[in-house]
């Protein structure tokens, strides 16, 4: 895969910082379920917030290959990281910049640009919401159980089905009624500050809207083809991290006098690490530069998220077998690494959703 | 499927079914929080018989039946794998006493386990000793009428918790493998201590350790069998305890797949020919995977005399499968999976465990390879 040459000092630029920075307490912030505030602060210094942002909106408007690199470097070390950023710049401010009214894209987009606000999501397919109301506003009560960067309290985005028709809101961190707690419910991405959010009799106003009129399917169809880029970023950083632990770990294991490397069923393991990697890597950027072209890529997207979706299972399942019992154990990442790539292989859409995108293109 | 189970199988069977529901069920998902060791549980089901049925009649147990093991393991995991392993392992850490030791040591140990009074553990893993078990590099050197253990023990299940530990050490480094010999341990010996408390994916509650010998003088009566069998006593051991760790995986399966049935037909999308398909490779394969465990226990039970091959299937496959159900029942669940009060969660990270321990899958593969190229009577060409 050729990047161009910005690209390539971005790439450069993340990978250092992922490993001199982010590495140093991601462990720490796993196990004690801590947002890494202070790394995305830097991270917005460095214009990584304001990536799907426009510059008339103080944003850096970067290309979805530059993008999709940021997220697969960060990923390699730190997945909870990761899906922060996907969570800010591709579920919340993309559709923003492309669907909100220019009043809402002056209310959120310098400011999440500016990493000011982080963004969040709440998870589609975990919404238990009851919706009532008038021509002006709604009455929501219920619960989701995921929202996406709860901990940050920031605005975020809320898809919600009013009287048959989907509509995508904009939620402000301050509204009255809502209520975030943190219960550590999640089997990974620990540090990536998940919450429960209720609303209990909680009034949204029709100006929460995004965009002018209740497009929310349309919306809905574009992040979810963005964000199958995202998270094929996320799991594809997920894998190769795997694999280059279990390849480590490998070489130095000896058991029957040899190290584990050379016996031909960890070879195995690690050839189809690769091969799938590999296979992952090569359908990412291509569908990334499709997007880029301006083209549809939805078919794509849906191709190699699926795709990315098995591998991330397997490789993180194998990778714990090269490490055998250690690999079990919470002292080696491997384990981390496995429990995150189950969220980051079940958000925003699922297998048969894609299954059903991908036939739908080609019959 | 029909089993033909006899009576006493089906009363066992539901027994372990209502003790897992009743007691298991209402706190798995603390003891997976907590972490900590199901005391009263096992307790339960001590004073149930459940221990009773690892042991033979003559010692105050039920028999000894790999198939009652596998029938006990399953409905034990298929609420919590944490539990069933504690459970297993307190029981199967004694396989060895029961086949192998002395008259007197078995009077001494194992009416006490059958009734529960006495709790095991089975020390063999090392730090490079994993899938080369003959690696181990503790080491026992006799001294008058002791043996003096020198050398840590890793990833012990119930180290810590249990009373009596069947330890493999080497009597002879120069013997390799034949120099390796079976002590049984008791806790509160001098000498004998427990070190590192591992923090797991999974099986939470059950409890691992380190075991650390440091000059611990052990009486030479506690010597196995005799010295220098200790491989070959572990490896019979393994032949006879894998369908039990089989029947935990296929217990993890189970459970998975009917929280997965419960999910589908509560959110209405059983219609759905995707979800269908999934739930009927997963009824299959979970099928299949019972059916292998009952024959390979059925097999020993009936004193076969090469299992190890049945014994290596009844864990590779059903691993396999609780691995793949699970991992099938939070792509099915989606982002409900990932959440705790779902279960699968919890039943994908205790799954993971069953194709490593009690020798990995890769392991288990090269076992059958082996026994199929032996008796095809293939020699390698030069």
């Amino acid at each position: 895969m050729e990047f161009s040459k910005e690209t390539i000092l971005l790439q450069n630029e993340i990978r250092k910082f992922a490993k001199d920075v982010i590495a140093e307490k991601v462990d720490e912030f796993d196990k004690q379920g801590i947002f890494p505030i202070e790394n995305i602060k830097k991270l917005a210094q460095m214009g990584i917030l304001g990536a799907t942002i426009p510059e008339s909106f103080s944003g850096c408007a970067l290309d979805t290959v530059s993008l999709l690199v940021c997220l697969e470097e960060i990923s390699k070390v730190c997945p909870s990281t990761a899906l922060i950023l996907a969570t800010h710049n591709i579920l919340f401010s993309s559709p923003i910049a492309k669907f909100g009214s220019d009043t809402q894209k002056n209310k959120y987009l310098p400011s999440a640009a500016a990493g000011e606000i982080i963004g969040g999501f709440a998870e589609m397919a975990t919404n238990e919401l009851k919706i009532s109301g008038n021509l002006d506003s709604w009455i929501i009560n219920g619960k989701n159980p995921i929202l996406l960067n709860g901990v940050a309290n920031g605005p975020f985005i809320l898809f919600a089905e009013i009287k048959g028709r989907l509509n995508a809101l904009i939620i402000d961190e301050n509204t009255p009624n809502i209520t975030k707690d943190k219960k550590d419910n999640v089997i990974g991405m620990h540090a990536s500050g998940i919450t429960q959010v209720a609303f209990d009799n909680c009034i949204i106003s029709k100006q929460n809207l995004m965009g002018s009129d209740s497009n929310g399917e349309k919306i809905l169809e574009e992040i979810k083809s963005f964000a199958n880029l995202a998270f094929a970023a996320i799991n594809l950083g997920i894998c190769q991290a795997g694999m280059e632990n279990a390849i480590k770990y490998a070489k130095e294991r000896v058991q029957f006098s040899e190290p584990i490397i050379n016996f031909g069923m960890v070879r195995e393991m690690i050839a189809d690490m690769a091969t799938k990697i590999e296979a992952m890597r090569l359908l990412m950027y291509d569908s990334a530069n499709i997007k880029d072209s301006g083209k549809d890529f939805s078919r794509e997207a849906a191709i190699v998220r699926y795709f990315s979706n098995q591998g991330v299972a397997k490789i993180t399942t194998d990778a714990i077998q090269v490490y055998g019992g250690y690999g079990y154990m919470k002292d080696y990442p491997v384990e981390r690494y496995f429990r995150d790539a189950q969220v980051s292989r079940v958000l925003c859409s699922s297998n048969i959703e894609n299954k059903e995108l991908i036939v739908s293109r080609i019959t | 499927m029909e089993y033909f189970f006899t009576d006493e199988e089906k009363i066992l069977k539901e027994k372990v079914c209502k003790i897992a529901e009743e007691m298991i069920l209402p706190i798995r998902d603390e003891l997976d929080k907590k972490a900590e060791f199901p005391r009263e549980i096992i307790e339960r089901m001590a004073k149930e018989g459940l221990l009773r049925i690892f042991i033979p009649t003559e010692y105050g147990g039920t028999g000894a039946k790999i198939m009652d093991m596998s029938i006990a393991c399953e409905e034990v995991a298929r609420i919590c794998a944490g539990v069933a392993t504690a459970y297993a392992v307190g029981a199967l850490g004694s396989g060895p006493i029961i086949y192998f030791a002395s008259e007197e040591q078995k009077k001494k140990y194992l009416p006490k386990i059958a009734s529960g009074e006495l709790f095991c553990a089975f020390g063999l893993t090392e730090a490079q000793a994993g899938s080369d078990v003959a690696n181990i590099k503790t080491t026992a050197r006799k001294e008058g009428d002791y043996y003096i253990l020198n050398g840590v023990k890793q990833f012990i299940s119930n180290g810590s918790i249990a009373d009596v530990y069947v330890v493999l050490a080497s009597t002879d480094k120069s013997r390799g493998a034949r120099g390796i010999s079976a002590f049984i341990v008791e806790k509160g010996l001098a000498g004998f201590d427990f070190g590192k408390h591992e923090n797991k994916l999974g099986i939470r509650t059950s409890t691992t350790t380190e075991l650390v010998f440091s000059d611990c003088k052990v009486p030479k009566e506690n010597l196995m069998g005799k010295e220098g069998m200790g491989f070959i006593y572990t490896m019979r051991n393994f032949d006879r305890a894998r369908p039990g760790v089989g029947a935990i995986g296929l217990g993890v399966a189970q459970g998975a797949y009917e929280a997965v049935l419960k999910f589908t037909a509560e959110k209405n999308l059983l219609g759905n020919q995707y979800i269908q398909g999934k739930i009927a490779d997963m009824a299959t394969e979970i099928e299949a995977a019972r059916a292998l465990i009952y024959a390979a226990a059925r097999s020993i039970d009936a004193g076969i005399k090469n299992t190890t091959k049945p014994a290596s299937f009844s864990k590779l496959f059903p691993s396999d499968i609780a691995m793949k159900t699970t991992l099938d029942a939070i792509e099915i669940m989606g982002p409900y999976g990932l959440l705790r009060e779902y279960n699968v969660e919890k039943m994908l990270r205790d799954a993971k465990i069953t194709q490593i321990y009690e020798g990995t899958n890769q392991i288990q593969r090269g076992q059958i390879a082996l026994e199929i190229i032996r008796e095809i009577g293939y020699k390698r060409s030069e």
